[in-house]
Protein backbone atom coordinates (compact mmCIF):
# COMPACT_ATOMS: atom_id res chain seq x y z
CA UNK A 1 0.00 0.00 0.00
CA UNK A 2 1.56 3.71 -0.90
CA UNK A 3 1.83 5.85 1.87
CA UNK A 4 3.50 9.10 -0.13
CA UNK A 5 4.20 9.22 -4.08
CA UNK A 6 5.31 11.63 -6.75
CA UNK A 7 3.87 11.80 -9.65
CA UNK A 8 6.25 13.62 -12.59
CA UNK A 9 8.23 15.83 -10.41
CA UNK A 10 9.80 18.17 -12.16
CA UNK A 11 11.90 20.97 -10.67
CA UNK A 12 13.79 23.91 -12.51
CA UNK A 13 16.12 26.24 -11.22
CA UNK A 14 16.55 29.04 -13.29
CA UNK A 15 18.58 27.58 -16.34
CA UNK A 16 19.24 23.87 -14.59
CA UNK A 17 16.99 21.00 -14.77
CA UNK A 18 17.88 19.60 -10.93
CA UNK A 19 14.58 17.01 -11.65
CA UNK A 20 12.99 16.00 -14.50
CA UNK A 21 9.34 13.83 -14.19
CA UNK A 22 10.41 11.83 -11.54
CA UNK A 23 7.81 9.23 -10.02
CA UNK A 24 8.18 7.75 -6.89
CA UNK A 25 6.35 5.52 -4.48
CA UNK A 26 7.33 4.52 -1.19
CA UNK A 27 5.04 1.67 0.18
CA UNK A 28 3.90 1.30 3.83
CA UNK A 29 6.58 0.13 5.94
CA UNK A 30 8.86 -0.22 3.41
CA UNK A 31 12.54 1.16 3.00
CA UNK A 32 13.66 2.90 0.18
CA UNK A 33 17.30 3.52 -0.83
CA UNK A 34 17.70 6.77 -3.56
CA UNK A 35 21.34 6.62 -5.03
CA UNK A 36 22.95 9.01 -8.08
CA UNK A 37 25.77 11.03 -9.03
CA UNK A 38 26.92 13.73 -6.37
CA UNK A 39 24.29 16.71 -8.21
CA UNK A 40 21.68 14.65 -9.43
CA UNK A 41 19.01 15.60 -7.73
CA UNK A 42 18.68 13.61 -4.73
CA UNK A 43 18.62 16.69 -1.91
CA UNK A 44 15.98 18.40 -4.40
CA UNK A 45 13.52 15.33 -4.37
CA UNK A 46 13.50 15.61 -0.69
CA UNK A 47 13.01 19.49 -0.29
CA UNK A 48 10.28 18.87 -2.58
CA UNK A 49 8.70 16.34 -1.32
CA UNK A 50 8.66 18.09 2.30
CA UNK A 51 7.93 21.56 0.88
CA UNK A 52 11.31 23.47 1.42
CA UNK A 53 10.84 23.78 -2.20
CA UNK A 54 7.79 24.14 -5.04
CA UNK A 55 8.01 21.70 -7.35
CA UNK A 56 7.71 23.45 -10.90
CA UNK A 57 5.37 20.96 -12.04
CA UNK A 58 4.21 17.58 -10.96
CA UNK A 59 2.42 16.47 -7.51
CA UNK A 60 3.20 15.03 -4.24
CA UNK A 61 0.50 12.47 -2.96
CA UNK A 62 0.45 11.90 0.77
CA UNK A 63 -2.15 9.64 2.18
CA UNK A 64 -4.60 10.34 -0.75
CA UNK A 65 -3.71 13.82 -0.72
CA UNK A 66 -1.90 16.58 -2.46
CA UNK A 67 0.41 17.72 -0.44
CA UNK A 68 2.47 19.62 -3.05
CA UNK A 69 3.25 23.25 -2.02
CA UNK A 70 2.43 22.99 1.45
CA UNK A 71 4.54 25.07 3.69
CA UNK A 72 7.28 22.66 5.10
CA UNK A 73 5.68 23.18 8.73
CA UNK A 74 2.26 21.75 7.80
CA UNK A 75 3.93 19.02 5.81
CA UNK A 76 5.59 18.53 8.99
CA UNK A 77 2.58 18.65 11.61
CA UNK A 78 1.09 15.37 8.85
CA UNK A 79 3.78 12.93 10.08
CA UNK A 80 6.47 13.12 7.42
CA UNK A 81 10.15 13.67 8.90
CA UNK A 82 13.27 14.50 7.45
CA UNK A 83 16.86 15.16 8.54
CA UNK A 84 19.39 17.44 6.55
CA UNK A 85 22.72 16.32 4.71
CA UNK A 86 24.51 19.44 6.40
CA UNK A 87 23.45 18.70 9.97
CA UNK A 88 21.20 21.38 11.38
CA UNK A 89 21.65 21.01 15.63
CA UNK A 90 20.53 24.05 17.61
CA UNK A 91 23.95 25.31 18.86
CA UNK A 92 22.95 26.89 22.31
CA UNK A 93 20.42 24.00 22.85
CA UNK A 94 21.46 20.88 25.00
CA UNK A 95 20.31 17.71 23.01
CA UNK A 96 17.73 17.07 25.24
CA UNK A 97 16.42 20.25 24.27
CA UNK A 98 17.05 20.25 20.55
CA UNK A 99 14.68 16.83 20.62
CA UNK A 100 12.23 18.70 23.12
CA UNK A 101 11.45 21.27 20.77
CA UNK A 102 10.92 18.50 17.53
CA UNK A 103 8.60 16.26 20.17
CA UNK A 104 6.82 19.72 20.98
CA UNK A 105 5.72 20.32 17.03
CA UNK A 106 5.48 17.74 14.23
CA UNK A 107 2.70 15.27 14.84
CA UNK A 108 2.54 16.23 18.47
CA UNK A 109 1.73 19.80 18.22
CA UNK A 110 -1.10 19.40 20.47
CA UNK A 111 0.81 17.10 23.14
CA UNK A 112 1.05 18.72 26.98
CA UNK A 113 5.04 19.13 27.67
CA UNK A 114 5.36 16.41 30.06
CA UNK A 115 4.60 14.39 27.32
CA UNK A 116 6.83 15.76 24.67
CA UNK A 117 9.89 15.66 27.06
CA UNK A 118 9.09 11.72 27.61
CA UNK A 119 8.83 11.62 23.61
CA UNK A 120 11.87 13.20 23.44
CA UNK A 121 13.68 11.18 25.95
CA UNK A 122 12.53 7.51 24.49
CA UNK A 123 14.02 9.15 20.57
CA UNK A 124 17.29 10.09 22.35
CA UNK A 125 17.62 6.32 23.85
CA UNK A 126 16.20 5.36 20.61
CA UNK A 127 19.56 6.37 18.63
CA UNK A 128 21.80 5.71 21.88
CA UNK A 129 22.39 9.37 22.87
CA UNK A 130 21.17 9.54 26.28
CA UNK A 131 24.12 9.40 28.01
CA UNK A 132 24.57 12.68 26.12
CA UNK A 133 21.46 14.27 26.74
CA UNK A 134 22.96 17.28 28.68
CA UNK A 135 25.85 18.04 26.21
CA UNK A 136 25.36 20.86 23.67
CA UNK A 137 26.12 19.56 19.74
CA UNK A 138 29.23 21.22 20.20
CA UNK A 139 30.61 18.46 22.36
CA UNK A 140 29.73 16.02 19.96
CA UNK A 141 31.15 14.10 16.90
CA UNK A 142 29.71 13.60 13.67
CA UNK A 143 28.60 10.08 14.17
CA UNK A 144 26.35 11.72 17.53
CA UNK A 145 25.54 14.65 15.59
CA UNK A 146 23.92 12.41 12.62
CA UNK A 147 22.26 10.57 15.88
CA UNK A 148 20.78 13.65 16.74
CA UNK A 149 19.05 14.55 13.43
CA UNK A 150 17.98 11.27 13.59
CA UNK A 151 16.20 11.65 17.05
CA UNK A 152 15.37 15.06 15.99
CA UNK A 153 13.10 13.71 13.17
CA UNK A 154 11.40 10.66 14.89
CA UNK A 155 10.41 12.61 17.94
CA UNK A 156 7.89 13.97 15.69
CA UNK A 157 6.27 11.33 15.51
CA UNK A 158 6.24 10.75 11.65
CA UNK A 159 4.93 8.36 9.60
CA UNK A 160 6.99 8.57 7.10
CA UNK A 161 10.75 9.73 7.31
CA UNK A 162 13.40 11.12 4.77
CA UNK A 163 16.90 10.51 5.91
CA UNK A 164 19.54 12.62 3.46
CA UNK A 165 23.13 10.56 3.63
CA UNK A 166 22.83 10.18 7.63
CA UNK A 167 25.40 7.96 7.42
CA UNK A 168 27.99 10.05 5.47
CA UNK A 169 31.24 10.69 7.26
CA UNK A 170 30.60 7.63 9.61
CA UNK A 171 33.56 5.03 9.93
CA UNK A 172 32.73 1.17 8.99
CA UNK A 173 31.91 0.58 12.42
CA UNK A 174 29.36 3.67 13.50
CA UNK A 175 27.85 2.81 9.79
CA UNK A 176 27.34 -1.09 11.10
CA UNK A 177 25.62 0.57 14.23
CA UNK A 178 23.49 2.91 12.00
CA UNK A 179 22.23 0.49 9.64
CA UNK A 180 20.73 -1.70 12.44
CA UNK A 181 19.43 1.56 13.84
CA UNK A 182 17.09 2.26 11.11
CA UNK A 183 16.08 -0.99 10.86
CA UNK A 184 15.08 -0.82 14.28
CA UNK A 185 13.31 2.01 14.07
CA UNK A 186 11.35 0.97 11.58
CA UNK A 187 10.38 -2.00 13.02
CA UNK A 188 9.77 -0.32 16.61
CA UNK A 189 7.85 3.07 15.07
CA UNK A 190 6.08 1.34 12.26
CA UNK A 191 7.58 4.27 9.75
CA UNK A 192 7.89 4.36 6.30
CA UNK A 193 11.60 5.54 5.48
CA UNK A 194 13.23 6.71 2.18
CA UNK A 195 16.88 7.59 2.33
CA UNK A 196 19.49 8.72 0.50
CA UNK A 197 23.02 7.24 0.39
CA UNK A 198 26.23 6.64 -1.31
CA UNK A 199 27.74 4.35 0.33
CA UNK A 200 26.55 0.64 -1.86
CA UNK A 201 26.99 -1.34 1.37
CA UNK A 202 24.36 0.19 3.19
CA UNK A 203 21.96 0.55 0.30
CA UNK A 204 22.53 -3.08 -0.49
CA UNK A 205 22.37 -4.15 3.34
CA UNK A 206 19.29 -2.32 4.40
CA UNK A 207 17.05 -1.36 0.97
CA UNK A 208 14.04 -2.71 -0.22
CA UNK A 209 14.13 -1.50 -2.57
CA UNK A 210 16.30 1.01 -5.00
CA UNK A 211 16.19 4.07 -6.82
CA UNK A 212 18.66 5.86 -9.10
CA UNK A 213 18.60 9.14 -10.30
CA UNK A 214 20.94 10.89 -12.81
CA UNK A 215 21.39 14.59 -14.04
CA UNK A 216 17.64 14.80 -12.28
CA UNK A 217 15.91 11.70 -13.66
CA UNK A 218 14.95 8.34 -12.89
CA UNK A 219 16.98 5.74 -14.47
CA UNK A 220 16.40 2.62 -12.59
CA UNK A 221 13.92 1.55 -9.95
CA UNK A 222 13.89 -2.13 -8.46
CA UNK A 223 15.23 -4.76 -6.21
CA UNK A 224 18.41 -3.69 -4.95
CA UNK A 225 20.76 -6.74 -6.57
CA UNK A 226 18.56 -6.26 -9.71
CA UNK A 227 19.35 -2.50 -10.19
CA UNK A 228 23.23 -2.61 -8.99
CA UNK A 229 23.19 -4.81 -12.62
CA UNK A 230 21.49 -2.52 -14.84
CA UNK A 231 23.33 -1.29 -17.11
CA UNK A 232 22.35 2.12 -17.25
CA UNK A 233 23.09 1.92 -12.96
CA UNK A 234 26.80 1.09 -13.65
CA UNK A 235 27.43 3.44 -16.48
CA UNK A 236 26.28 6.21 -15.00
CA UNK A 237 26.90 5.88 -11.03
CA UNK A 238 28.02 2.37 -9.99
CA UNK A 239 31.31 1.90 -12.24
CA UNK A 240 33.25 4.66 -10.42
CA UNK A 241 31.56 4.24 -7.05
CA UNK A 242 32.55 0.42 -7.06
CA UNK A 243 35.84 1.27 -7.95
CA UNK A 244 36.42 3.88 -5.41
CA UNK A 245 35.15 1.90 -2.49
CA UNK A 246 36.81 -1.18 -3.09
CA UNK A 247 40.09 0.29 -3.28
CA UNK A 248 39.65 2.24 -0.33
CA UNK B 1 22.91 30.07 37.84
CA UNK B 2 20.79 27.32 39.12
CA UNK B 3 16.75 28.08 39.15
CA UNK B 4 16.38 28.26 43.30
CA UNK B 5 19.20 30.92 43.89
CA UNK B 6 18.05 32.77 40.71
CA UNK B 7 14.52 33.11 42.59
CA UNK B 8 15.66 33.92 45.64
CA UNK B 9 17.62 37.09 44.34
CA UNK B 10 14.90 38.13 42.23
CA UNK B 11 12.44 37.99 45.43
CA UNK B 12 14.86 39.70 47.57
CA UNK B 13 15.42 42.32 44.49
CA UNK B 14 11.65 42.77 44.17
CA UNK B 15 11.28 43.40 47.96
CA UNK B 16 13.49 45.57 48.27
CA UNK B 17 13.23 47.66 45.38
CA UNK B 18 9.51 47.85 46.01
CA UNK B 19 9.38 48.97 49.94
CA UNK B 20 12.64 51.21 48.75
CA UNK B 21 10.92 54.54 47.91
CA UNK B 22 8.08 54.36 50.92
CA UNK B 23 10.28 52.90 53.58
CA UNK B 24 11.00 56.00 56.07
CA UNK B 25 14.35 54.19 57.47
CA UNK B 26 15.85 53.89 53.91
CA UNK B 27 14.03 57.32 52.38
CA UNK B 28 15.75 57.10 49.31
CA UNK B 29 15.95 60.89 47.90
CA UNK B 30 13.62 61.85 45.13
CA UNK B 31 16.98 61.91 42.79
CA UNK B 32 17.44 58.38 43.49
CA UNK B 33 13.76 57.85 42.69
CA UNK B 34 14.03 58.87 39.80
CA UNK B 35 17.21 57.57 38.39
CA UNK B 36 15.33 54.64 39.20
CA UNK B 37 11.99 55.34 37.14
CA UNK B 38 14.16 55.63 34.17
CA UNK B 39 16.05 52.75 34.75
CA UNK B 40 12.99 50.21 35.06
CA UNK B 41 11.26 52.12 31.62
CA UNK B 42 14.82 51.16 29.72
CA UNK B 43 14.80 47.69 31.30
CA UNK B 44 11.04 47.61 30.28
CA UNK B 45 12.55 48.57 26.35
CA UNK B 46 16.27 46.69 26.64
CA UNK B 47 13.45 43.56 27.46
CA UNK B 48 11.58 44.11 24.80
CA UNK B 49 14.57 44.60 22.63
CA UNK B 50 16.10 40.92 23.66
CA UNK B 51 12.69 39.05 22.94
CA UNK B 52 12.71 39.98 19.55
CA UNK B 53 17.14 40.44 19.33
CA UNK B 54 17.61 38.19 21.73
CA UNK B 55 15.73 35.15 21.68
CA UNK B 56 14.19 35.48 18.02
CA UNK B 57 17.89 36.61 16.63
CA UNK B 58 16.28 39.46 14.84
CA UNK B 59 17.95 42.41 15.78
CA UNK B 60 15.55 45.36 15.64
CA UNK B 61 16.88 48.68 15.00
CA UNK B 62 13.72 50.38 15.32
CA UNK B 63 12.24 49.44 18.53
CA UNK B 64 12.13 53.06 19.10
CA UNK B 65 8.89 53.41 17.05
CA UNK B 66 6.87 51.52 19.30
CA UNK B 67 7.98 53.52 22.56
CA UNK B 68 7.19 56.66 20.14
CA UNK B 69 3.84 55.23 19.71
CA UNK B 70 2.75 54.14 22.93
CA UNK B 71 3.88 57.79 24.30
CA UNK B 72 1.80 59.03 21.42
CA UNK B 73 -1.38 56.92 22.24
CA UNK B 74 -0.93 57.59 25.82
CA UNK B 75 -0.68 61.56 25.23
CA UNK B 76 -3.43 61.69 22.72
CA UNK B 77 -5.86 59.33 24.68
CA UNK B 78 -5.07 61.12 28.32
CA UNK B 79 -5.58 64.47 26.28
CA UNK B 80 -8.36 64.60 23.87
CA UNK B 81 -10.17 61.83 25.45
CA UNK B 82 -9.50 62.14 29.10
CA UNK B 83 -9.15 58.91 29.86
CA UNK B 84 -7.42 57.49 32.64
CA UNK B 85 -3.78 56.93 32.96
CA UNK B 86 -3.82 53.38 32.89
CA UNK B 87 -6.28 52.67 30.31
CA UNK B 88 -4.46 55.23 28.26
CA UNK B 89 -1.29 53.00 28.94
CA UNK B 90 -3.01 49.55 27.89
CA UNK B 91 -4.02 51.05 24.42
CA UNK B 92 -0.95 52.40 24.26
CA UNK B 93 0.71 48.72 25.17
CA UNK B 94 -2.44 46.99 22.28
CA UNK B 95 -1.61 49.47 19.60
CA UNK B 96 2.35 48.77 19.59
CA UNK B 97 1.30 45.15 19.16
CA UNK B 98 -1.02 45.85 16.70
CA UNK B 99 1.74 48.19 15.00
CA UNK B 100 4.22 45.42 15.70
CA UNK B 101 1.84 42.55 13.34
CA UNK B 102 1.72 45.29 10.54
CA UNK B 103 4.97 45.94 10.27
CA UNK B 104 6.00 42.70 11.11
CA UNK B 105 4.54 40.28 8.36
CA UNK B 106 6.55 42.21 5.62
CA UNK B 107 9.76 42.79 7.45
CA UNK B 108 10.32 39.77 9.59
CA UNK B 109 10.39 37.95 6.48
CA UNK B 110 14.32 39.96 6.21
CA UNK B 111 17.10 38.59 7.18
CA UNK B 112 20.49 40.00 8.84
CA UNK B 113 21.65 43.00 7.53
CA UNK B 114 18.18 43.45 5.67
CA UNK B 115 16.15 43.41 8.25
CA UNK B 116 18.27 45.57 10.49
CA UNK B 117 18.36 48.19 7.78
CA UNK B 118 14.48 47.56 7.31
CA UNK B 119 13.25 48.28 10.52
CA UNK B 120 15.73 51.39 11.03
CA UNK B 121 14.03 52.65 8.21
CA UNK B 122 10.22 51.81 10.10
CA UNK B 123 11.39 54.97 12.81
CA UNK B 124 12.09 57.27 10.64
CA UNK B 125 9.11 56.73 8.42
CA UNK B 126 7.05 57.23 11.71
CA UNK B 127 9.16 60.44 13.09
CA UNK B 128 7.85 62.19 9.61
CA UNK B 129 4.46 60.66 9.74
CA UNK B 130 4.08 62.09 13.41
CA UNK B 131 5.09 65.43 11.95
CA UNK B 132 3.27 66.26 9.09
CA UNK B 133 -0.46 64.90 10.91
CA UNK B 134 -2.36 67.76 12.77
CA UNK B 135 -3.90 65.78 15.23
CA UNK B 136 -0.20 64.76 16.75
CA UNK B 137 0.28 68.41 17.40
CA UNK B 138 2.75 68.06 14.26
CA UNK B 139 6.60 69.26 15.53
CA UNK B 140 5.27 71.37 18.47
CA UNK B 141 4.70 68.23 20.41
CA UNK B 142 2.44 67.87 22.81
CA UNK B 143 1.82 68.51 26.79
CA UNK B 144 0.39 66.29 29.25
CA UNK B 145 -1.20 66.79 32.49
CA UNK B 146 0.95 66.99 35.59
CA UNK B 147 1.00 64.22 37.60
CA UNK B 148 0.79 64.82 41.78
CA UNK B 149 3.49 62.15 42.69
CA UNK B 150 6.28 60.55 41.25
CA UNK B 151 5.66 57.64 43.33
CA UNK B 152 2.66 56.34 40.67
CA UNK B 153 5.49 56.29 38.08
CA UNK B 154 7.78 54.00 39.83
CA UNK B 155 4.92 51.57 40.79
CA UNK B 156 4.00 51.28 36.83
CA UNK B 157 7.14 51.06 35.46
CA UNK B 158 7.77 48.21 38.68
CA UNK B 159 4.57 46.35 37.92
CA UNK B 160 5.49 46.46 34.17
CA UNK B 161 8.54 45.35 34.32
CA UNK B 162 7.59 42.49 36.98
CA UNK B 163 4.76 41.41 34.72
CA UNK B 164 6.89 41.58 31.80
CA UNK B 165 9.49 39.87 33.65
CA UNK B 166 6.95 36.98 34.74
CA UNK B 167 5.05 36.99 31.39
CA UNK B 168 8.26 36.19 29.29
CA UNK B 169 9.11 33.49 31.95
CA UNK B 170 6.17 31.53 31.55
CA UNK B 171 5.78 31.70 27.81
CA UNK B 172 9.98 31.09 27.59
CA UNK B 173 8.95 27.51 29.21
CA UNK B 174 6.12 26.89 26.99
CA UNK B 175 5.68 25.75 23.17
CA UNK B 176 6.06 29.28 21.64
CA UNK B 177 9.12 29.71 23.69
CA UNK B 178 10.50 27.07 22.05
CA UNK B 179 9.43 27.88 18.80
CA UNK B 180 11.21 31.21 19.34
CA UNK B 181 14.69 29.70 20.39
CA UNK B 182 14.15 27.27 17.17
CA UNK B 183 13.91 30.45 14.91
CA UNK B 184 16.83 31.86 16.27
CA UNK B 185 18.71 28.85 15.82
CA UNK B 186 18.12 27.36 12.43
CA UNK B 187 15.20 28.34 10.72
CA UNK B 188 15.07 25.84 8.35
CA UNK B 189 15.49 23.27 11.01
CA UNK B 190 12.90 25.26 12.86
CA UNK B 191 10.05 24.34 9.78
CA UNK B 192 11.26 20.87 9.53
CA UNK B 193 10.04 20.35 13.18
CA UNK B 194 6.58 22.01 12.24
CA UNK B 195 7.09 25.04 13.38
CA UNK B 196 5.31 27.69 11.74
CA UNK B 197 8.40 30.74 11.80
CA UNK B 198 6.21 33.24 10.53
CA UNK B 199 3.43 33.30 13.69
CA UNK B 200 6.08 32.81 15.51
CA UNK B 201 8.72 35.92 14.18
CA UNK B 202 4.95 38.00 14.53
CA UNK B 203 4.49 37.06 18.01
CA UNK B 204 7.63 37.58 19.55
CA UNK B 205 7.75 41.04 17.93
CA UNK B 206 3.93 41.79 18.89
CA UNK B 207 5.29 41.27 22.37
CA UNK B 208 8.51 43.05 22.21
CA UNK B 209 5.86 46.01 20.92
CA UNK B 210 3.60 45.47 23.48
CA UNK B 211 6.00 45.87 26.45
CA UNK B 212 7.67 49.04 25.33
CA UNK B 213 4.57 50.64 24.12
CA UNK B 214 3.78 50.64 27.57
CA UNK B 215 7.42 51.71 28.54
CA UNK B 216 7.30 54.63 25.77
CA UNK B 217 3.35 55.32 27.92
CA UNK B 218 5.07 55.84 31.07
CA UNK B 219 7.30 58.03 29.88
CA UNK B 220 5.35 60.76 28.24
CA UNK B 221 2.82 61.08 31.27
CA UNK B 222 5.99 61.08 33.77
CA UNK B 223 8.30 63.77 31.42
CA UNK B 224 5.05 65.77 30.79
CA UNK B 225 5.86 66.19 27.27
CA UNK B 226 7.25 64.49 24.27
CA UNK B 227 7.12 65.37 20.54
CA UNK B 228 8.57 63.55 17.55
CA UNK B 229 12.58 63.85 17.77
CA UNK B 230 12.64 63.09 21.52
CA UNK B 231 10.51 59.78 21.65
CA UNK B 232 11.42 58.54 17.79
CA UNK B 233 14.90 59.20 18.68
CA UNK B 234 17.00 56.42 17.07
CA UNK B 235 19.71 56.64 19.60
CA UNK B 236 16.71 55.06 22.01
CA UNK B 237 17.05 51.71 19.57
CA UNK B 238 20.56 51.70 19.82
CA UNK B 239 20.50 52.00 23.66
CA UNK B 240 18.18 49.31 24.12
CA UNK B 241 20.68 47.33 22.26
CA UNK B 242 23.70 48.12 24.18
CA UNK B 243 21.53 47.47 27.22
CA UNK B 244 20.31 43.97 26.23
CA UNK B 245 23.86 42.70 24.76
CA UNK B 246 25.84 44.20 27.36
CA UNK B 247 23.76 42.57 30.43
CA UNK B 248 23.12 39.47 28.27
CA UNK B 249 21.06 39.27 25.01
CA UNK B 250 19.30 35.52 25.34
CA UNK B 251 19.01 35.88 29.10
CA UNK B 252 15.47 36.77 31.02
CA UNK B 253 17.74 38.71 33.25
CA UNK B 254 20.86 40.07 31.23
CA UNK B 255 18.71 43.24 29.88
CA UNK B 256 17.45 44.29 33.47
CA UNK B 257 20.88 44.25 35.13
CA UNK B 258 22.12 45.95 31.55
CA UNK B 259 19.90 48.88 31.55
CA UNK B 260 20.76 49.42 35.66
CA UNK B 261 24.55 49.17 35.09
CA UNK B 262 24.62 51.20 31.72
CA UNK B 263 22.11 53.62 33.11
CA UNK B 264 24.44 54.18 36.71
CA UNK B 265 27.56 54.17 34.53
CA UNK B 266 26.32 56.76 32.43
CA UNK B 267 25.18 59.36 34.94
CA UNK B 268 28.36 58.54 37.01
CA UNK B 269 30.54 59.12 33.68
CA UNK B 270 28.59 62.39 32.49
CA UNK B 271 28.94 63.93 36.22
CA UNK B 272 32.93 63.17 36.83
CA UNK B 273 33.91 63.38 32.98
CA UNK B 274 32.27 65.69 31.44
CA UNK B 275 34.46 66.07 28.51
CA UNK B 276 35.80 62.48 28.58
CA UNK B 277 32.54 60.21 29.86
CA UNK B 278 31.55 59.53 25.98
CA UNK B 279 35.15 58.17 25.31
CA UNK B 280 34.85 55.71 28.42
CA UNK B 281 31.51 54.63 27.40
CA UNK B 282 32.60 53.45 24.39
CA UNK B 283 35.50 52.10 25.01
CA UNK B 284 33.23 49.87 27.73
CA UNK B 285 31.39 49.02 25.37
CA UNK B 286 33.92 47.58 22.36
CA UNK B 287 35.70 45.78 25.74
CA UNK B 288 32.59 44.19 26.18
CA UNK B 289 31.70 42.98 22.97
CA UNK B 290 35.19 41.75 22.59
CA UNK B 291 35.56 40.07 26.15
CA UNK B 292 32.02 39.19 27.55
CA UNK B 293 30.23 38.90 24.44
CA UNK B 294 27.63 36.67 26.30
CA UNK B 295 26.65 39.89 28.78
CA UNK B 296 27.91 40.38 32.10
CA UNK B 297 25.07 38.04 33.23
CA UNK B 298 27.31 35.39 31.97
CA UNK B 299 30.03 35.48 34.38
CA UNK B 300 27.06 34.17 36.85
CA UNK B 301 26.66 31.08 35.69
CA UNK B 302 30.34 30.39 35.44
CA UNK B 303 31.76 27.97 37.88
CA UNK B 304 35.19 29.52 37.56
CA UNK B 305 36.33 32.47 36.20
CA UNK B 306 39.70 32.84 34.96
CA UNK B 307 41.72 34.37 31.88
CA UNK B 308 40.29 30.96 30.24
CA UNK B 309 36.96 32.33 30.12
CA UNK B 310 37.97 35.77 28.67
CA UNK B 311 40.26 33.77 26.38
CA UNK B 312 37.38 31.32 25.14
CA UNK B 313 35.21 33.85 24.55
CA UNK B 314 37.61 36.35 22.04
CA UNK B 315 38.41 32.99 20.51
CA UNK B 316 34.62 32.34 20.19
CA UNK B 317 33.68 35.12 18.14
CA UNK B 318 36.48 35.71 15.99
CA UNK B 319 36.11 35.35 12.49
N1 LIG C 1 18.60 26.27 -4.34
C1 LIG C 1 19.22 25.95 -5.49
N2 LIG C 1 19.44 26.88 -6.44
C2 LIG C 1 20.05 26.57 -7.60
N3 LIG C 1 20.51 25.35 -7.88
C3 LIG C 1 20.33 24.37 -6.97
C4 LIG C 1 19.68 24.62 -5.73
N4 LIG C 1 19.64 23.46 -5.03
C5 LIG C 1 20.25 22.54 -5.79
N5 LIG C 1 20.66 23.07 -6.96
C6 LIG C 1 21.32 22.36 -8.06
O1 LIG C 1 20.53 21.24 -8.41
C7 LIG C 1 21.35 20.13 -8.72
C8 LIG C 1 20.96 18.96 -7.85
O2 LIG C 1 21.45 19.23 -6.53
P1 LIG C 1 21.17 18.28 -5.30
O3 LIG C 1 21.66 18.96 -4.09
O4 LIG C 1 19.75 17.85 -5.32
O5 LIG C 1 22.11 17.04 -5.63
P2 LIG C 1 22.36 15.73 -4.77
O6 LIG C 1 21.98 14.58 -5.64
O7 LIG C 1 21.74 15.80 -3.46
O8 LIG C 1 23.95 15.74 -4.67
P3 LIG C 1 24.93 15.28 -3.47
O9 LIG C 1 25.14 13.82 -3.63
O10 LIG C 1 26.18 16.04 -3.72
O11 LIG C 1 24.27 15.63 -2.18
C9 LIG C 1 22.79 20.58 -8.55
O12 LIG C 1 23.29 20.96 -9.82
C10 LIG C 1 22.67 21.79 -7.66
O13 LIG C 1 23.71 22.70 -7.90
MG1 LIG D 1 22.41 15.87 -1.53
Amino acid sequence: MKIIEGRKITKRFMGLLALEEVDFELNKGEILGLIGPNGSGKTTLINVITGFYKPTSGKVIYKNRDISGLAPYKISRLGIGRTFQIVKPFMELSVLENVTTAALFGKNIAMPKPKAIQIANSSIEAVGLHDKSSYKPGALSIAELKKLEIAKAIALSPDVLFLDESMAGLNPKETEAAMELVLKIREQRNLSIFFVEHVMKVVMGISDRVMVLHHGRKIADGKPNEVVKDENVIKAYLGKRYKEQKNA
Amino acid sequence: MNKASEFIILGIITVVVAIAPVMPVIHISAFITRFLIGVMIYAIMAEGWNVIGGYTGYPSFGNVVFFGLGAYVTALSMIDFHIGFLISLILAAFAGALFAVIIGIPVLRLKGHYFAIATLGIGEIMMAITLNVPFTGEGVGLSLPIASSSLLFYYTSLIALAAFIIFLKLILSGRLGYGIIAVREDEDAARMMGINTVIVKIKAFAISGFFTAIAGGIYAYWSTFIDPPTVYDPIISVKMIIMAVFGGAGTILGPVVGAFIIMFLSDFLSTHFTLLHTFFFGGLIVLTAIFLPKGLIDLFSQKKIGWNYFIKNIKKYRV
